[in-house]
């Protein structure tokens, strides 16, 4: 009877503590979805259409310009790089749609070649969720580069180094005290804005003045004045290239003359047509204007550049080279290179791996790349170019300039 | 068995008795009451989205829908395992999958009971998907536009009825070792007494009468047993003594006559 008693407890807490510990199963994941024995399906959604349409079709243009050849090739380790590029207009919430259907409907392997800060900070918490990879973001946002995500690459550096590098250029260089800075009114002017005072307050100063104006707006009347009124010696300008543009014509119409600066985003060549061929901006004020780049000068005389305008002279022969698609093309070649060291068992647990294992890449630009754990950006500074009098951001002599 | 396991077993047995009754009592109580208290709040949840979004689900405004439906999921991962609106159809207008969709969920019932309370929990076990899909319709009137889904994962409620079970268990566990040390403490206090007292009977009955009693001061049954026991002695001893006397006596003066 005793005996009994004790079994029978001893049976009843074992039940009690084994339902205790049993977990269901969650969702069953395919790891490896988008990829086959025969391809490997990426997926990209950025602006096809729209003001930006420039940035998103050269961009993918760059990238395929390299897949193409890969292909034609043989492929990475037997399978063909298939691209699905869908259009988010840069739009924020289409971003979203897009890359649900990227992931859901056409079943890629990982996300790709995104454009806009504010469109990739609607995809990151996708990827985040999903746990798929994104990579090569044209984009050169801190929220999305810090804290280090597990699951986002770049390849570019960030709007911070940007910002650093034209202050160091104007304060450091040309020793200028009067620096102001006109933002647009999103994700994409504050992230600028902010690595500029960052930049500025390691020098222990701070923008004379910082205006703003609505995102999409022609209306920049108020925020140039304000540069003019705190006689800025350099400005630092974020925004799309027809605002802008129109700020550097007007500004110089009324005989203000500062150092202009923007960020790589604003597409370089896009930003000199309307600087040339509609503000008509005299040639002798070229000089003033620079943009920082992430990438080499598309003409320059880098292999890794020359490499970039053959195949793209190859496979989109109706496109001039241009910033933007050797971007694109640096961004699909860094992949090329990730998704060959993960090898046959490519998952998407594998190839974070694979990328942080890339040290010393020599794609001849110029610059090496390096990935590790907690270091998700491959390129690391810039370059600067500067508007030549027949309408061309090329590189420029930083050590040769003078104010 | 003797005096001390006894009582330390049968004060141990109840309480863990007691908690894995107590547990049972409470994962039964759970898988009903709380359960429904749950999916409720979540019929309530989907009815604010269906009022929020009312306008961009009858235009079928797939970004807004899809977007609002992603941050609410963001807040609540561990809980809401998707959010789905249908249209009149079954159709899907908007979701937050992020991979391909469990095909069980593409057939929804989206038949309501008439009035403004309706709504539907149903449960779908899939490899993929582990959910009570609790969902409302979106009305325009009495006419049904579409449907708002709540997937609250099945994982989530067996955890919480898990986490109370299991802090149920331990508290027993806990209660059960202090009962333990308690059963020990109370054992010695009675067992001790009894055997030092036994210790006394025992010599007693093997004819040594020098003994000496234990010092109890313990004011109870076992003190009224001391007492005894030292009446016994006391009696055992005149007796003997008196014996001791008479057998003594016969040297001293003749035997009175009938004695023999």
């Amino acid at each position: 009877m005793e005996r009994l008693r004790w079994w029978g407890i001893g049976v009843l807490t074992a039940l009690l503590l084994a339902s205790a510990c049993d977990r269901k199963l969650t969702a069953k994941e395919n790891r490896a979805q988008g990829v086959s024995p025969t391809e490997i399906r990426l997926g990209s959604a950025s602006a096809l259409t729209g003001h930006a349409s420039f940035l998103g079709t050269q961009l993918v243009h760059g990238s395929e310009a390299w897949f193409k050849e890969v292909n034609a090739k043989g492929g990475v380790h037997g399978r063909q790089i298939k691209l699905v590029s869908l259009d988010d207009g840069y739009e924020p919430m289409r971003t979203t749609t897009m890359t649900q259907r990227l992931l859901v409907d056409e079943e890629v392997f990982i996300l790709f070649d995104y454009v806009g800060t504010p469109t990739s900070v609607k995809a990151a918490p996708l990827a985040k969720r999903a746990r798929v990879p994104l990579f090569g973001l044209f984009t050169g946002a801190e929220s999305l580069r810090a804290p280090v995500s597990p699951w986002i690459f770049h390849v570019r550096d960030s709007y911070y180094a940007e910002a650093e590098g034209a202050i160091a250029l104007f304060v450091d260089h040309f020793k200028f005290k009067r620096i102001g800075v006109i933002y647009q009114q999103d994700a994409f002017g504050q992230a600028v804005l902010s690595g500029a005072q960052l930049a500025l307050g390691r020098r222990k100063m701070e923008p004379v003045a910082a205006e703003s104006f609505a995102r999409g707006s022609m209306d920049i009347d108020r925020a140039r004045d304000a540069m003019k009124q705190a006689q800025a010696e350099a400005v630092i300008m974020v925004g799309t290239y027809s605002p802008l543009a129109k700020i550097v014509k007007t500004s110089h119409d009324s005989g203000f003359e500062p150092w202009f600066h923007t960020v790589s985003f604003v597409g370089t060549e896009a930003y000199a047509r309307e600087l040339v061929e509609t503000q008509k901006v005299a040639p002798d004020k070229c000089k003033r204007l620079i943009v920082t780049q992430v990438v080499p000068g598309p003409l320059s005389d880098l292999p890794g550049v020359r490499e970039y305008r053959e195949l793209a002279k190859k496979y989109f022969p109706e496109d001039a080279p241009n910033y933007v698609a050797l971007e694109g093309f640096l961004n699909a070649k860094v992949l090329t290179e990730a998704l060959t060291r993960a090898g046959l068992g490519l998952d998407r647990d594998s190839l974070p791996k694979a990328i942080e294992s890339i040290h010393d890449l020599d794609l001849g630009i110029g610059k090496r790349l390096n990935y590790g754990p907690s270091d998700h950006v491959g390129i690391k500074g810039i370059y600067y170019s500067r508007l030549d009098p027949q309408g061309h951001f090329d590189l420029m002599d930083v050590g040769g300039a003078t104010p | 068995m003797k005096l001390g396991p006894k009582i330390i077993s049968s004060f141990v047995s109840f309480i863990v008795l007691f908690g894995v009754v107590s547990a049972l009592a409470t994962s039964l109580i759970l898988d009903g009451r709380m359960q429904h208290e749950v999916k409720t709040s979540e019929v309530a949840f989907a009815r604010s989205l269906s009022t929020r979004l009312f306008k961009s689900i009858k235009d079928k405004d797939v970004p807004t829908v899809t977007d609002t439906l992603l941050d609410e999921l963001a807040l609540r991962p561990e809980k809401l395992g998707y959010l789905m609106v249908l249209d009149k159809n079954g159709g899907r207008i908007a979701h937050t999958f992020l991979a391909p969709i469990p095909a069980r969920l593409g057939s929804m019932v989206t038949s309501y009971a008439q009035g403004p309370g309706a709504y539907r929990v149903d449960r779908i076990e899939d490899p993929a998907v582990d959910v009570y899909d609790v969902s409302v319709p979106v009305l325009e009137g009495i006419v049904t536009v579409g449907s708002v889904h709540v997937g609250l994962r099945s994982d989530y409620l067996e955890g919480i009825k898990h986490d109370l079970v299991r802090t149920t268990l331990a508290v027993t566990l806990g209660i059960g070792l202090i009962a333990l040390l308690v059963a020990v403490m109370l054992t010695r206090k009675i067992v001790r007494p009894v055997r030092q007292l036994t210790q006394v009977a025992n010599q007693l009955s093997a004819g040594q009468l020098d003994v000496t009693l234990p010092d109890l001061h313990t004011n109870d049954e076992i003190q009224d047993l001391e007492a005894s026991l030292a009446g016994v002695l006391a009696a055992v001893t005149t007796l003997m003594s008196e014996m001791e006397k008479q057998t003594a006596a016969p040297n001293a003066a003749p035997a009175p006559e009938g004695s023999k």
